[in-house]
């Protein structure tokens, strides 16, 4: 018999989510065959099984959020005795009889798929605390011997909440924690933001002669994507991390552009690879496709990893300016706002002129201001004359 | 405050009440020229004379049931059980007659009787010499039951005892006997059924009574040196039992363990987690209650195997350690 575990995607990863088991209990699997899909902090990944046999039992539902390693299921042959619970380790002390497996999981509950249909082992006094303060204990994850959640384990989350009637309170997990651990470590770098203008009117007339015919339409932010990695290819220091840890600054040779993705449950930053050797085409294409599987959980963690310099457009959001974040351990990110347009004087006429602001945030112990206006003057002029990019 | 032992409260406790009311008599087996097995009595019988000090044979089933017969015709008798083992061969007076008597004649009978005896176990006195029985009394409605301590409850309790117009068993743990405490010269007593907190904490209540409030007390001073601060309460008395302050304690720490020399399984300990998950105490307990007690077995004349059936100041620390963890 096999123990099937929720497995550690990755070194940050402290639970994983059961999106959808893929196989039912009573069904052959082959080792290596797709069991469950399970979706990280990052990503929605497949879990392929460890052994051939038959699915002989699910501790836990669609929906549910185990802890990693945590054993969900085991494979084996028809007929072995599986245990009502898995096997918890025990500290106990003293005692000789081993501690039962804990009893608070059915055996079977696969023909009830009511979610999240196991009742959370809470001490008396956590559930009352819960219940005053409108935390739901299956959100939570026990501190307690054996898992068991403790008052303590609601106190973290309803501390310092000041609860109300109405209010609500949701533990802070998944990507939000991960968003909210890295945006905590952003806020000691030293960041300057500055906006620059950059008019459009090239780029966009360049951008309907490059639409016209086709299916796949190159959006304004494939060209962004196209000059900031241009100019980040000829700008070592925009290539550079600094480690602080070892002292030492290390530039990287590749120029892989990361591309912010917004979803309802917060911010991904798929990776485009060597970005400055791709044509404009090829860079959209790749865009979409990563944008398309971010959306869609279909991510891997490596897709999401390895960026040297980030791009963040919120698109037509009405935003003027804005102070990006850096995306660690990046040196520098480049904002766009949204299009704007605006009455000039050219040539003795009057003409209306399109314009986004760039705003450019870079870590000032690895740039200066001098450079960084280099840079993004650079980007400005590619994105003003955009013939010379494609 | 001047220090006495437990055995002097207890005498002085007796004495003093048989100065008082001239219906309160002993008997017992050797309490009158011995002075008591334990010698608890000497110098009683020189007092107070051989008809309010009283030898009897070994014949524990005749004189308790003369006592209980004594006090429903208006004496006030304190019987003294050599050992509480020997509780059997007079038991039907314990369990049919002294308690029910009151009861069966509407009130018109009382049975104003104490019946002291030596407790528990660590004296290497084998099997039929050591035992905690107190749970088998407190099964029995109509019977009052009294663990004290120190010799500062010993003497208060007892004289709440022999003033009480029903029966009590009073049980007084061996190994106590010479323990010494702050007794007042003053008269004072002290009524049934409040516990005493004998130190107070925040992060568990230690429930416990006669001689495991000592090592209650010091596995508390242990456990304070790891940050966790433990409240330890005597019980005192059994029956009646004083649940709002155990009740209040557990809701104020969250956690209990409870501590006892008699056997746990099925022992007073059970009652006494009832107690506090039957209220709304159970609401506010963050980890399982846990009991320690005696283990199942006759207790043995081996020392060293006696000492391990009991359980020790380690034990109730790390039970504590286990409630926080």
């Amino acid at each position: 018999m096999t123990e099937l575990i929720m497995p550690k995607a990755g070194m940050a990863m402290e639970e994983g989510k059961i999106v959808r088991w893929l196989k039912d209990v009573g069904d052959r699997i082959e080792a290596g065959e797709a069991i469950m899909e399970i979706e990280t902090d990052k990503i929605t990944m497949e879990t392929e099984s460890p052994a051939a046999g038959i699915l002989l039992v699910k501790y836990y539902e669609d929906g549910d959020v185990v802890p990693v390693t945590v054993t969900v299921g085991y494979i084996g042959e028809r007929g072995e005795t599986v245990p009502d619970a898995p096997m918890v380790p025990s500290a106990s002390v003293g005692g000789g009889v081993p501690d039962a497996p804990l009893a608070h999981v059915p055996a079977q509950h696969t023909t009830c798929s009511t979610q999240n249909s196991i009742i959370p082992l809470a001490t008396p006094y956590a559930r009352t605390l819960a219940a005053q303060a409108g935390v739901d204990l299956g959100t939570l994850t026990g501190s307690g011997h054996g898992g068991v959640i403790k008052a303590r384990d609601v106190q973290k989350v309803s501390a310092d909440a000041g609860h109300a009637d109405g209010d609500t309170t949701v533990p802070l997990a998944g990507m939000r924690a991960v968003i909210a651990e890295r945006m905590t470590r952003a806020a000691e770098i030293p960041a300057v933001t500055q906006s620059m203008k950059v008019y459009m009117d090239d780029l966009l007339a360049l951008r309907a002669e490059v639409n016209e015919g086709c299916a796949e339409k190159v959006t304004i932010n494939d060209f962004i994507i196209k000059a900031a990695a241009h100019a980040v290819a000829e700008s070592d220091l925009f290539r550079t991390e600094i480690d602080m840890a070892n002292c030492r600054l290390i530039t990287r040779a590749q120029t892989n552009i990361g591309v912010a993705v917004a979803l309802d449950e917060g911010l991904m930053v798929p990776v485009i690879r060597d970005a400055d050797k791709l044509t404009l085409t090829e860079l959209s294409v790749r865009a979409k496709d990563l944008a398309a599987r971010a959306r869609g959980g279909q991510l891997l963690p490596d897709e999401c990893r390895g960026s040297v310099f980030t791009v963040t457009n919120p698109g037509a959001s009405g935003i003027f300016t804005f102070t990006p974040i850096i995306n660690q351990p990046n040196a520098a990110i480049l904002g766009v706002g949204s299009l704007h347009e605006e009455l000039a004087l050219v040539g003795g006429a009057f003409v209306t002129r399109k314009f986004v602001m760039i705003c450019l945030t870079y870590d000032h112990r690895i740039i200066d201001g001098t450079a960084a206006a280099v840079f993004q003057r650079r980007i400005k002029g590619l994105l003003e004359e955009p013939a010379v990019m494609s | 405050m001047r220090e006495i032992t437990y055995a002097q409260a207890v005498k002085e406790a007796m004495s003093e009440e048989m100065r008082c009311d001239p219906d309160v008599f002993f008997m017992g087996e050797d309490i009158g020229v011995y002075g008591g097995a334990f010698g608890i009595s000497n110098g009683m019988l020189a007092e107070f004379g051989p008809e309010r000090v009283r030898d009897t044979p070994i014949s524990e089933n005749g004189f308790v049931g003369a006592a209980v017969g004594a006090a429903v015709t208006g004496s006030r008798p304190i019987v003294e059980l050599m050992f509480s083992d020997f509780m059997t061969v007079c038991f039907d007076h314990i369990l049919n007659q002294a308690p029910k008597m009151r009861y069966m004649f509407g009130g018109k009978a009382k049975v104003p009787m104490v019946l002291r005896t030596a407790a528990g176990g660590g004296t290497g006195a084998a099997a039929q010499h050591s035992q905690s029985l107190e749970t088998i009394y407190a099964h029995i409605p109509g019977l009052k039951v009294v663990v004290p301590s120190t010799p500062y409850d010993a003497k208060g309790l007892l004289k709440t005892a022999i003033r009480d117009d029903n029966p009590v068993i009073f049980l007084e743990q061996k190994l106590l006997y010479r323990t010494k405490g702050d007794v007042p010269e003053e008269e004072y007593t002290i009524p049934f059924g409040i516990a005493d907190i004998k130190r107070p904490g925040a992060d568990c209540t230690i429930i416990t009574y006669g001689r495991m409030v000592q090592l209650s007390l010091q596995a508390a001073e242990l456990l304070a040196q790891e940050g966790i601060d433990a409240e330890v309460i005597d019980i005192r008395t059994l029956l009646p039992l004083d649940t709002a302050t155990l009740i209040q304690s557990v809701k104020k720490t969250k956690h209990c363990v409870i501590v006892h020399e008699a056997v746990k399984f099925a022992g007073f300990g059970g009652e006494l987690a009832a107690t506090i998950h039957e209220s709304e105490a159970f609401y506010y307990l963050d980890a399982p209650v846990k009991r320690l007690g005696a283990v199942s077995a006759p207790i043995p004349f081996n020392p060293v195997l006696e000492k391990n059936c009991f359980p020790t100041v380690e034990e109730i620390v790390q039970a504590v350690r286990e409630t926080q963890s």
